[in-house]
């Protein structure tokens, strides 16, 4: 009773390592075009800009307006800039990001994929002599990552556009005295930290996408149901993820010397 | 040219569909497939295809077992195939012209000049050359099978697979397209290997002819000696009866 979901899972995860291992040799052995490769990530960064930077934007006003709450008593608004961008790059933006692309580009993906495999435009690729790995999953792979990059500076600029406005509102601090405290809390460690989840996440979100969409069967309810294993997988596994980038930089970067704030 | 060897494929939960396959397709030669629906006849055509690997047995293309050879080796000969799906798997996000010009762009060296001669010939043969710049979607469903079809003979293949070519087609436009693949092999004098359930479409396309029945292929002869077969499965099923009880 209980074996069976587990079962499940853990017959999905070496379904998984291997799809990702048959990416990795085709990656050597036959890269993607470049063409296909720039148009997948204008896509996906395209797709994904607007929400992301509204987002970024109200993230860093609701961080200002919380930590002014508690600044405020102990006299310490002059750290309010350093605090809410430091929680935003360490945390909030690479969490926000890979829950955007979940939610726009992984169900886009994985939905995309799936109608492919059952209309039989996969096989059909195959029958024409070409790698559907390398055609298909590759670009999709690799500008998944490279945008949530792109994504993660946009989310961070506008937090930080968002953070200073509200400052400005609720702590009647103006736009200099607002970054001005930045650099003493944002350090090269939260930076790496950022950069670290942030990959973590997307290549963690890309696997998952392309590999239920690729692997999806059963029609128009199959592709449906791959959407919700696409989301439910990526939410649960971002969490997860977070949690283990979280103790894992803790210990790397503290080891590497970078500090970990 | 085709040849399959003690071919057996099993569903997941180990029942058999297909047991023991053998068939020889010669060169040139038309061999059509029949049997009722969900037995096993597009399967053993996507075994041959090597979009399926058996659970055993060998599938020879010129000699070569596909699934046992390099993966240089498995290229070249898949190259010598084409495949017309049963819902034509067009490239729904390409118009027509485009779904002709990909496997000329991904396997060959033809420059954009001469890959747009090709396609305007290639749609010329199947009757499309006002269709070029349409969506898939935005054409039907007769003139769909042809765009699959230019799709399956642009590489110039030796091997054409057709998995039920006149699936959800009229009387009328599955003749049509029947005369079309028929007029197609003898210009390009390809081997083919086809699957229907329409007996007509059958024996007007065949030269050869197999039925599966009972998880194997019974290889029934040419259109004449399939009509006058003396097996009762053969007589079953060419008059449209019940083949539970054979």
């Amino acid at each position: 009773m209980i074996l069976k979901p587990l079962v499940g899972i853990l017959d999905d995860i070496g379904g998984g390592l291997l799809f990702m291992w048959d990416l990795l040799k085709t990656a050597f052995r036959s890269p993607c075009e470049r063409k296909t490769l720039l148009e997948q990530i204008y896509q996906v960064s395209m797709q994904s800009l607007v929400t992301t930077a509204s987002s970024g934007f109200f993230v860093g006003a609701i961080l200002s307006v919380q930590f002014n709450i508690q600044l405020k008593e102990f006299s310490a608004l002059s750290v309010l800039g350093g605090l809410a961008t430091s929680g935003t790059i360490r945390e909030l933006g690479p969490l926000l990001i890979a829950f955007m692309l979940s939610g726009k580009v992984g169900a886009y993906t994985s939905a995309e994929l799936g109608i492919m495999r059952v209309t039989e435009q996969i096989d059909a690729m195959r029958c024409l002599g070409t790698n559907p790995m390398q055609h298909l999953i590759l670009p999709r792979f690799i500008g998944i990552i490279v945008s949530s990059f792109f994504l993660l500076l946009a989310g961070l600029l506008m937090s930080v556009l968002g953070g200073a406005v509200m400052a400005a509102l609720v702590a009647d601090m103006n736009l200099m005295e607002y970054i001005s405290g930045i650099p003493t809390f944002v350090t090269w460690g939260s930076v790496l930290n950022g950069l670290f989840k942030c990959c973590m996440f997307s290549i963690l979100l890309a696997a998952i996408c392309t590999y239920k969409g690729y692997t999806t069967t059963g029609g128009a309810k199959g592709v449906g149901r791959t959407v919700i294993a696409t989301a439910l997988s990526t939410m649960v596994g971002i969490v997860l993820m977070d949690w283990f980038t979280s103790y894992l930089s803790r210990n790397l970067f503290s080891v590497i010397g970078v500090g970990s704030v | 040219m085709i040849e399959l060897k003690s071919i057996s494929v099993a569903f997941e939960s180990g029942k058999a569909l297909l047991k023991d396959v053998d068939l020889a397709v010669r060169r040139g030669e038309t061999f059509v497939i029949i049997g009722s629906s969900g037995i096993g006849k597009s399967v053993l055509l996507k075994v041959t295809a090597s979009l399926i690997k058996p659970n055993s047995g060998q599938v020879l293309i010129d000699g070569k077992d596909i699934n046992s050879i390099s993966r240089i080796e498995k290229a070249e000969t898949l190259q010598k195939m084409g495949m017309l799906f049963q819902k034509n798997a067009l490239f729904d996000s390409f118009t027509v012209a485009d779904n002709l010009r990909f496997p000329l762009r991904e396997r060959t060296s033809l420059s954009e000049q001469e890959i747009s001669e090709k396609v305007k010939l290639f749609l010329q043969y199947v009757g499309l050359s006002h269709a070029e710049n349409l969506f898939p979607d935005e054409i039907s469903g007769g003139m769909q099978k042809r765009v699959g079809i230019a799709r399956a003979l642009i590489l110039n293949p030796q091997i054409i697979l057709y998995d039920d070519p006149t699936a959800g087609l009229d009387p009328i436009t599955s003749k049509l397209i029947i005369e079309l693949i028929i007029k197609l092999n003898k210009e390009f004098g390809t081997t083919v290997m086809a699957i229907t359930n329409d007996m007509n479409r059958a024996f007007q396309m065949a030269d050869r002819i197999g039925l599966i029945v009972g998880n194997t292929l019974f290889v029934t002869g040419s259109v004449e000696e399939t009509k006058n077969h003396n097996d009762q499965r053969v007589q079953k099923f060419i008059h449209g009866q019940g083949m539970q009880d054979a």
